[in-house]
């Protein structure tokens, strides 16, 4: 009979549940997992924060409860031994590039392709992205990553930021129960076992099935590309039966996550509110199960910019990107809309609160002597500094996490060689009623294609076995330069 | 760097309207050399005289007519739309908008299945088997007889009924052996080893197997230098071409009875099936993608400054998409109209809400669209109505520069390459100006700019100031009157016009609208790119568009009638 399933040896520690082997009448193989496995999620918001407000108090330093207080991160105090902040990046290409800026566009094409945007046609970028980079290379499995949005999928280049090819977007999974089937198909072990069991079978005989109807196709006369069209099918069923499931990966676990079939068919409403709110929190509670179930080492979880806060106390009345312009609107300039800043504040404030729920739910969950986060890095990275002055440059970034021992913790690092500052989100619409747009903040322009590659080696990922040294097509805002300062942020590295 | 020019939504339709050396016809020689900038890459535009299909010949292009049967995949999967609608039909259940089965479903792409699409029809499948067993309805629908015995006898039924509904087309042998093995081994597969549960995990199996979820087309029948599609193939092109979904059994029995070999067999059937209610839903999705409607368009983000438009409210949105909708549903199928009448024709539908912007009594109407004949000398077709006005307006001005973008790239199919850089973010002077044409005219004057605005975008807009960012008749701004006077390029000639009615007239009896929609239709309908042999299947629709009499439902039933639609070409030599 074909080995269809190999089993790991849990990465929490915990045994195999012998019943089940048994029941799955298939042969398995105990491994064990020498370290845990290293992770990268990436929490992506859009239209910028209030700078201001957001960075710490200390620039370049160590980082403490206090440093965060009265921040808009102050959430994050009992992590603050864990965080860390590479200050003064920014993201390339910035701005006009061949012919063609717009920020949004571009914030979103950009930032995990280190590469410009197609100057016609959808706009789409013009690189593969981290994240496809980063699952090619350190996931056990699949070669595409997790990447997550809540509400509707928007399929264009304002709400893509992942890109599995040149010019070629990956639309985020919206709906929390195909994330759910596919841990459920992976889960070992835990009651009811005859139900799981059935479930692999079925999908067993399914398989042969799809097989076999495959092979039929194959025996046609087609043209190379419905050919490959064929062969990837086939090679997916088959990428599919050989998964390495972790021994975490169990029903009660899902379910102490609060993950059951209830919650996520509840989570799974199509309302805004409902998918911000239920759907949000399930997306994060999934995150964390795929990581216990080791399917997928690289996780994007973005959440959409054209949307109007009417939550958890929230009433607005424009969307994010207006109120980002501080008039309302998806012009700019203009006449500041009535408690902007407030608005802004509150939208912010409820972001770091996902990502505080995030950050705190991995470091929940024990992994050997340490917790999933000292594993992992949680990015929060941001598609703009500021929304209203559009900038990419001296941009918020926080990571939570080690990811194994790789990246310092508990410090704020400049790696730019002047002072920072935190930019100036309310010089427009604290005091005065016309936006202006002095609003973001000079310096902070070392390439974020750096962070990128210091990310690729904490993961684990290699060059053929060297090291990676450069990520993306450019690290200037001249094309024809190419990658000018290639390597990682040494001065991030533990 | 300093701030960012930020142009967000408002911009969008800005890029891609400049650079206009690539334009054909006259506007060719009036556009300038000069301003093609650091636009390397630019759009079509760059490549001289594919504007229109009276440019100059280029080899390759696809505007240009070669007859035959253009090369296509014999693997299209089923797309999130047809999905919906092949699962409602197959399965006898009834859709909930909120919840539809491709809200399981990964977006659509042409590519191969990646996991995040396995994983979505993995899920589907599962809902939908379990929904038809608990529904006695749809099981009724699905399950063809009552099981006896050891139920093998009406396994063997469903597998078939059901598979050749499934796969449109019958099962082979070795297809029904394969089904069957699954009821066979219903005790070890299944925890009961019931009838039920065993059809269910049936019906889950076919809704994952690729000759479902593709419309493949695998027959091997040669015939000249091509091969002909089986009767089924063509059934299945018709359904899904007409109605967007699987065959009805009307449309069975003409396959099984091989009706579906002659052009003549095939428009009988068609004409049949446009009388069908799923074919208006289908027409409406055309007319709304020429509109550029629906979801993260114009038409859906909508605001405006309430100080300067205190009639326009957040709920008027979705009220001019429905009567934009209904106008092309009367036009095509009410009134049995032409392609002059979308462009013409005085009839629209208003409410309470929409009246007072068509100058019309409130208190006359309702919450509901209803019908009337608005003021043949102000509104003239789709384009002359509130809802494309509306958005194609900005926040607080209309934009004679949008709208003349649309109806000149999206209406008359001018090619118009991408904008110099810097163009999206000139501002628009206002001193001393006191129209939105003055202001128009001053903000386009740059050299950069005037090549393709002065001559080929703004004048088309300018007929159209007669209407405010809200689409409300208007004779005056800021005390001055609206001067709606225009030479508007058109194709090859430039022509005078006194505003929009004039305009609408004039370019619905242009070559240049009937080919751009005949070309749009035939995209839709053949869902793929134009290529050059299509495009002589839009060049003969588009002489018959100019014909008086001939309707846009003709128009599609003879989308039924090209070569391309009975026969696929074989590989070619690699």
């Amino acid at each position: 009979m074909m080995k269809r399933r190999r089993f790991l040896k849990g990465v929490a520690g915990a045994a195999l549940a012998a019943p089940f082997l048994s029941s799955l009448e298939r042969s398995a193989r105990a491994q064990t997992a020498a370290t845990p496995p290293r992770r990268l999620v990436i929490f992506y918001t859009n239209n910028g924060t209030l700078t201001n407000r957001w960075f710490p108090s200390v620039e370049n330093g160590a980082i403490t409860a206090a440093s965060l207080t009265g921040t808009t991160l102050a959430g994050l105090s009992p992590f603050a031994a864990k965080l860390l902040f590479p200050r003064g990046l920014a993201m390339f290409p910035r701005g006009m590039i061949n012919g063609y800026f717009d920020p949004h566009d571009q914030g979103m094409g950009s930032k995990l392709t280190a590469a410009p945007i197609d100057p016609a046609g959808s706009h789409w970028a013009t690189s593969r992205s981290l994240d496809h980079v980063a699952a090619e290379l350190v996931n056990p499995t699949t070669k595409t990553p997790l990447v997550l949005s809540v509400g509707n999928s928007f399929a264009n280049v304002k709400g893509i930021v992942s890109y599995s090819a040149a010019q070629t977007p990956y639309a985020p999974e919206v709906n929390p129960a195909n994330v759910y089937k596919t841990l459920t198909g992976a889960f070992v072990g835990g009651a009811p076992a005859t139900a799981a069991d059935y479930r692999v079978k079925q999908g067993n005989s399914i398989m042969d099935l799809v097989r076999g109807d495959l092979d039929s196709f194959k025996r046609l006369n087609m043209s190379a590309a419905d050919k490959k069209k064929v062969d990837d099918w086939q090679s997916l069923l088959r990428q599919t039966e050989i998964q390495v499931v972790s021994a975490a990966c169990t029903p009660a676990n899902a379910t102490a996550l609060g993950i059951t079939d209830a919650t996520v068919k509840t989570a799974g409403g199509r309302d805004m509110a409902t998918a911000f709110t239920k759907g949000g929190d399930m997306m994060i509670n999934l995150i964390a199960l795929t990581m216990m179930c080791d399917t997928n080492r690289m996780i994007v979880l973005q959440w959409p910019g054209f949307v109007t806060f009417k939550w958890d106390g929230m009433d607005h009345q424009y969307d994010h990107h207006g109120l980002s312009h501080r008039n309302g609107s998806v012009a700019v300039g203009g006449t500041c809309a009535p408690g902007v800043i407030d608005s802004i504040a509150q939208i912010d404030n409820w972001y770091a609160g996902r990502y505080v729920k995030l950050v705190g739910l991995i470091d929940s969950i024990k992994e050997g002597d340490r917790t999933m986060l000292d594993n992992s890095a949680v990015m929060w990275l941001p598609e703009l500094a500021d929304g209203n002055a559009h900038n990419n440059n001296n941009l918020p970034i926080v990571i939570a996490g080690s990811a194994g021992g790789y990246l310092k913790q508990g410090v704020a690092v400049n790696l730019d060689t002047k002072t920072l500052g935190t930019g100036n989100s309310e010089a427009s619409c604290t005091a005065g009623t016309t936006v202006s747009f002095n609003t973001g903040s000079t310096g902070g322009t070392v390439p974020l294609n750096k962070l990128h590659v210091t990310l690729l080696n904490a993961l684990g990922a290699t060059n053929a076995g060297a090291p990676i040294t450069q990520f993306g097509t450019m690290d200037t805002n001249d094309v024809s330069k190419g990658i000018t300062n290639p390597g990682e942020l040494t001065a991030i590295k533990a | 760097m300093k701030r960012s020019i930020h142009i967000g939504f408002a911009g969008l339709l800005a890029t891609g309207l400049l650079g206009c050396t690539g334009v054909v016809g006259p506007a060719a020689g009036t556009g300038t050399g000069s301003m093609t900038g650091s636009g390397s890459t630019t759009g079509t535009g760059s490549t001289p005289g594919t504007g229109s299909t009276t440019g100059t010949v280029v080899p390759g292009d696809p505007r240009v007519c070669t007859p035959g049967v253009p090369q296509t995949s014999q693997l299209p999967r089923l797309t999130r739309a047809q999905y919906d609608n092949t699962t409602r039909d197959l399965l006898g259940i009834t859709l909930q908008p909120a919840s539809l089965p491709s809200s399981m479903l990964a977006p659509d792409t042409t590519g191969s299945v990646v996991q995040r699409a396995w994983d979505g029809y993995q899920t589907a499948a599962d809902a939908l088997a379990a929904q038809v067993i608990a529904d006695a309805a749809a099981r009724a629908k699905v399950i063809p007889c009552t099981p006896t015995g050891d139920g093998a006898a009406c396994a063997q039924q469903l597998i078939e009924q059901f598979g050749r509904r499934a796969f449109r087309r019958p099962l082979t042998a070795e297809e029904t052996t394969r089904f069957v093995t699954l009821y066979t081994n219903r005790a070890q597969l299944t925890a009961t080893g019931t009838f039920d549960e065993a059809a269910q995990l049936i019906i889950r199996a076919f809704l994952l197997s690729p000759s479902f979820l593709t419309r493949a087309e695998i027959a091997e029948t040669p015939e000249g230098e091509y091969f002909v599609l089986s009767n089924h193939e063509v059934a299945s092109r018709l359904s899904y071409m007409l109605w967007g979904t699987m065959p009805d059994e009307a449309l069975f029995a003409a396959a099984a009875a091989g009706k579906l070999t002659t052009s003549a067999g095939i428009l009988a059937e068609a004409q049949r099936m446009l009388k069908d209610p799923k074919a208006r839903t289908k027409v409406s999705e055309f007319h709304q993608q020429y509109a550029h409607m629906g979801d993260g368009t114009r038409w859906s983000q909508i605001t405006r400054d309430p100080a300067l438009y205190p009639g326009f409210t957040a709920a008027m949105t979705p009220l001019l998409s429905d009567e934009t909708n209904r106008f092309f549903d009367y036009i095509v199928f009410d009134k049995g109209g032409t392609f002059r009448d979308l462009l013409t024709s005085p009839v629209g539908f208003v409410n309470a809400a929409l009246a007072p912007l068509y100058g019309l009594n409130a208190a006359q109407y309702g919450a509901d669209l209803v019908q009337v004949n608005l003021d043949p000398a102000t509104r003239s077709g789709v384009f002359t109505r509130l809802g494309f006005l509306t958005s194609y307006s900005l926040y607080d001005r209309p934009s004679a520069i949008l709208r003349g973008a649309f109806i000149q790239k999206e209406v008359l199919c001018t090619a118009i390459g991408a904008p110099p850089p810097g163009a999206e973010a000139t501002p628009q002077p206002t001193a001393g100006l006191v129209t939105n044409r003055e202001r128009t005219d001053a903000q386009t004057a740059g050299a950069a700019c005037a090549g393709c605005h002065q001559t080929l975008i703004n004048p088309t807009g300018y007929a159209l100031e007669s209407y405010d960012a809200i689409g409300a008749y208007r004779q005056t701004e800021g005390g001055a009157p609206i001067n709606t006077s225009a030479n508007v390029v058109i194709g090859a000639t430039t022509v005078p016009v006194t505003g929009a009615v004039d305009l609408m007239a004039k370019i619905a009896s242009s070559p240049e609208a009937a080919g751009c929609y005949a070309q749009k239709w035939v995209q839709y309908a053949y869902e793929r790119g134009l290529t050059s042999q299509d495009s002589c299947t839009a060049q003969t629709l588009a002489t018959n568009l100019s014909r008086d009499g001939y309707t846009v439902v003709s128009l599609i039933t003879d989308l039924t009638q090209s070569q391309s639609f009975r026969y696929r070409a074989k590989e070619l030599a690699p």
